[in-house]
């Protein structure tokens, strides 16, 4: 259609700029799952919410929990730890779940708020951190199972835990900054954590 | 985007236009249903105006709406169906059943295009049709009445094709000729129509305020309804005062001035009957009404006898009406109105008087109406209101933990009395708005029977040889949009194999004694929280040895297995894939549908279908649906320390059970429940489902029966928790299909329960069970 495609032709380059300069620099939730520290997109976090209790859902994959219903939607709820393969251990004192939504695959027009929503559990929820693209390593330096889930490995340097969210008197203190050596976070691929398969999978609509 | 936004203004369009195409078939169906009451023959079928009104109005919008979206060949269509219309309810085409066929036509016209449009856009109809070019030219036949509407057969036919010209006459009234050239064509007709049955002439004067006179004016109508025919509005002349209007209603009527007055009520409008002139040769029942008061119009030169010819003997004078079109032909001047060849004055729109405008008005006020007291609604939105009233019972429930804590507190129990009683008001009105939102999702079946009605009516036109009476009731009984929308396809095929496989040829219905038109009946009717569907005929019933034989061919069920069958089980046969009793399929019968597909499609809507049938006397299918799939009662259960919900109406009974009475045949549990075997299948054993290590094997525990077709299976289940409403809920597009889950649904507080899918997990269990029985 001439004429009538100004809109999107425009829209898409304007979403263009912002992807990279997203790529720049991203706003992340740092969680724990044993001692290893992950990390989320903060665009895909709906909510974090306390542990509670899970329905069980037969001829599912064991790192499917179950189901909760938040405010009246039912989601599915992965065990995460299940999940990237790591070894099963009781639930955390601290556990809590992610209510996150399912990434946009492209050519998808599905609104944010329609979209399927999951809950993931964690052992711990700590921060929202912003990390640079370029300390953002590529993960195909890792060969184990894990790495099927990852993007990438983020490293934060000290200067940069420089932000609003990390209290004042932290951030200024040398004690700290030289009893943290660097962070690593391991950046989750959601798309990838969330595609999986069941009994049922294939007979869907 | 800018293909979304046009997918929109198609979205609209098409269930605009579906609506008003159902409107549309529910006139000509009720016009249909008033003409055969009469008798078909005579010069047409006389039908209440009204219906042919509203079938004109439907096509009049449809012709606006198809005008608004662009769509060309329905616009066309609906031009020309108008004019046809047109000349119907003025009389000048008499209403034959060649005439309310090719209306019945048009619908399917309509339909054809609707899904050209769904498929390809707004812009697939646009352009020549040769389909639609060839009903139209039919349709303007019909309209100019040439006679090639009715197959000229005998003559007698030919001149009933021949539309009656209107008399230009009033019988003795003494009608005021500046009122006669106001009225339209259509208005002069209904006049004419009036008097001819000899019904008297009212003139009701009323004056009304400019503010309300649209409310004041329908509620005269309304009033006016049951006592006669409001003929005609018209502007009243002497307004004296700026804020009001003076209206003057024209009404037939068999009443009294008394009768009318009364029916009137508060109203202040005056009636006056219309006086007639003293003519010796009316009919005495005429006579005995003529005029008490004279108001002193102008006579009219009208005299009786023009009046009573128009029935029986058609005028062939020559006078040739304006052709089909927004035309008014209205008395000039009123000078010459016994003149049979007056000339017709056209009319537009802002014709004398404003009559024609006032007409136009009124219809515009009428459709404007209906339009605003309906809201479209998508009934996604109304799942979420279930969701938000799903969520206030859990607040309630809250609160009621809040409370429960509060009365314990001496000090406080006062006010958790207080705090009781007005959680029990909220409780009531939670149910309120439950039953509120419930309610809206309920429509008619008579939505899907109007449609059935108007596909039997074709289909035995085309069935040869058979004849075939289509009997509905129960049409207003209601069920959720969403079993209704599904239900037609089913329905139709049934009702389809009733006319196909089930009723005879009429010279096997004549030599078995039976009337020679067959009887389709399709019936509604709500039992408690179900609806019952009952499609019947009185054909042929069953021929189960057929079935049997076709079934033992297929390899489906062996000999020794058909020996023991009971007749039920064999008519069970019929719901196995492929089976057909009938060798070949013909133009009505479905094809690539079996009725395995019709019990899987009622099976989603958690419905069942059973089978009756009495050899030589016909069939029975009975159809039982949940009345709404929002909300439903189920059984709540626990099984290895999990709960489930099963949805009580595939449960047939439940019962306690002592496993020291379960039996083994060949490792397949069992027990005998009323002298038959049942066979069991423990949930989690099916499920998979781990019993925690803290809880020891029951030694008890329930079995829920539940059936499947012919057969039935216990679920073997540790513990009963009661029945419950539930609101079923998706798993999401992650979790859903998984075997035996229906859905999810919560239990309050924060418990969240699987719903199993009773037929899915019977129907795993079953092969097993076949194997072992």
């Amino acid at each position: 259609m001439p004429g009538s495609n100004s809109m999107p032709a425009g829209g898409g380059g304007h979403s263009r700029a912002v992807s990279q300069e997203l790529r720049l620099q991203r706003d992340v939730l740092t969680f724990a799952i044993s001692d290893e520290e992950y990390a989320i997109g903060i665009e895909h976090i709906r909510e974090i919410i306390k542990y509670r209790p899970i329905t069980e859902v037969p001829r599912v994959p064991a790192f499917v929990a179950g189901i909760i219903a938040v405010r009246g939607l039912v989601m599915p709820v992965l065990d995460l730890r299940l999940r990237l393969r790591l070894r099963a251990a009781p639930l955390a004192q601290k556990a809590r779940i992610l209510v996150i939504s399912r990434p946009a695959t492209q050519g998808d027009l599905v609104s944010e708020e329609e979209r399927e929503r999951f809950g993931l559990i964690v052992d711990r929820v700590n921060e929202v951190v912003r990390i640079q693209e370029q300390d953002i390593e590529q993960p195909t330096v890792l060969s184990g199972h894990e790495s099927d889930f990852i993007e990438g490995i983020g490293r934060l340097r000290k200067e940069e835990e420089d932000l609003p969210r990390v209290p004042a008197p932290m951030r200024m203190s040398p004690a700290l900054m030289a009893a943290e050596p660097q962070r690593i976070i391991i950046l989750l691929d959601l798309s990838r954590v969330l595609s999986f398969e069941h009994a049922g999978s294939g007979r869907n609509q | 985007m800018a293909e979304q936004g046009s997918d929109k203004v198609r979205d609209e369009f098409l269930s605009e236009s579906q609506e008003i195409v159902e409107q549309l078939n529910r006139d000509l169906l009720a016009i249909a249903q008033a003409s055969q009451t009469r008798d078909p023959g005579g010069e047409g079928m006389r039908v209440d105006p009204d219906l042919i009104n509203s079938a004109f109005r439907a096509v009049h919008s449809l012709k606006g709406l198809a005008g608004l979206s662009g769509v060309e060949q329905m616009m066309h269509l609906s031009h020309h169906l108008e004019n046809l219309l047109d000349s119907l309810r003025l009389g000048k085409v008499p209403l034959t059943p060649a005439a309310l066929d090719l209306l019945f036509e048009a619908i399917e016209h309509y339909q054809l295009i609707s899904a050209e449009v769904a498929e390809h856009g707004l812009h697939a109809a646009n352009g020549p049709s040769a389909l639609i070019d060839d009903f139209v030219t039919r349709v303007n036949e019909a309209a100019a009445a040439s006679g090639v509407l009715v197959k000229p057969t005998s003559a007698q036919v030919q001149k009933k094709a021949q539309a009656p010209v209107p008399e230009p006459t009033y019988g003795d009234f003494e009608l005021d000729a500046g009122m006669v050239s106001a009225l339209t064509e259509y208005e002069e007709h209904r006049l004419r129509e009036n008097i001819r049955t000899g019904r008297n002439l009212y003139r009701i004067i009323g004056s009304f305020p400019l503010l309300s006179i649209d409310v004041e004016l329908e509620n005269l109508k309304g009033n006016l309804k049951p006592v006669g025919e409001v003929i005609a509005i018209i502007p009243g002349t002497g307004t004296s005062d700026p804020e009001r209007i003076d209206l003057e209603v024209i009404l037939g009527s068999s009443h009294s001035a008394q009768a009318i007055t009364g029916a009137i009520g508060s109203s202040s409008a005056r009636v006056i009957p219309v006086p007639r002139q003293k003519a010796a040769n009316l009919p005495p029942s005429q006579v005995e009404h003529t005029g008490q008061i004279s108001i002193g119009h102008k006579p009219s030169h009208a005299t009786g006898p023009g009046v009573h010819s128009h029935s029986s003997h058609p005028h062939r004078d020559g006078t040739s009406h304006p052709g089909p079109g927004p035309v008014s032909a209205s008395m000039a001047g009123g000078a010459h109105p016994s003149s049979p060849g007056h000339a017709p004055a056209p009319a537009g729109p802002s014709g004398p008087g404003g009559g024609d405008g006032d007409n136009d008005r009124g219809d515009a006020a009428q459709t404007l109406k209906s339009v605003s007291q309906t809201v479209r609604v998508d009934i996604r939105k109304l799942d979420v209101l279930m969701n938000i009233v799903g969520e206030l019972a859990l607040t309630r429930s809250g609160i009621q933990v809040v409370h429960d804590e509060l009365r314990r507190d001496r000090v406080r129990a006062e006010l958790a009395r207080a705090l009781q009683d007005e959680l029990r008001a909220l409780s009531r009105k939670l149910d309120d708005l439950q039953a509120g939102i419930l309610s809206v999702r309920m429509v008619p079946l008579s939505q899907v029977f109007d449609k059935l009605s108007r596909v039997v009516r074709r289909m035995s036109r085309e069935a040869v040889g058979k004849e075939i009476m289509f009997v509905v009731s129960g049409g207003d009984t209601k069920l959720d949009k969403l079993i209704v929308e599904e239900l037609s396809d089913p329905l139709m095929h049934l009702i389809r194999n009733a006319i196909d496989h089930g009723i005879e040829p009429q010279q096997t219905r004549l030599s078995r004694g039976k009337p020679a038109a067959g009887t389709v009946a399709i019936t509604a009717e709500q039992r408690g929280n179900h609806v019952v569907i009952e499609v019947e005929d009185d054909g042929n019933g069953i021929d189960t040895q057929a079935l049997v034989a076709r079934a033992i061919a297929k390899g489906q069920i062996s000999e020794d297995q058909a020996r023991d069958m009971t007749r039920h089980e064999m008519y069970e046969l019929m719901f196995l894939p492929g089976l057909s009793t009938r060798a070949v399929a013909d133009e009505t019968s479905g094809r690539g549908v079996g009725m395995d597909v019709v019990r899987t499609n009622i099976a989603r809507m958690a419905g069942m279908i059973e089978i009756d049938s009495e050899p030589g006397h016909g069939t029975r299918m009975i159809i039982t649906l949940p009345i709404t799939l929002a909300i439903i009662q189920a059984l709540v259960i626990r099984s290895a320390g999990r709960t489930y919900a099963i949805p009580l109406n595939s449960v047939m009974e439940s019962l306690m059970l002592d496993y020291s009475q379960i039996r083994t045949i060949e490792r397949r549990e069992v027990i005998t429940l009323r002298d038959q075997t049942l066979p069991l299948v423990r949930l989690d054993d099916i499920f998979g489902l781990q019993r925690p290590v803290d809880m020891p094997m029951p030694t008890r525990g329930y079995v829920v029966v539940v059936a499947l077709a012919q057969h039935r299976l216990g679920l073997l289940v540790d513990d009963l928790l009661g029945q419950q409403d539930i609101v079923i809920k998706s798993l999401g597009k992650t979790l859903q299909g998984i075997p035996g889950i229906a859905g999810a649904t919560e239990l309050g507080g924060q418990q969240t329960a699987l719903v199993l899918d009773v037929r899915a997990v019977a129907e795993e269990a079953m092969p097993r069970i076949t194997e072992a029985a």
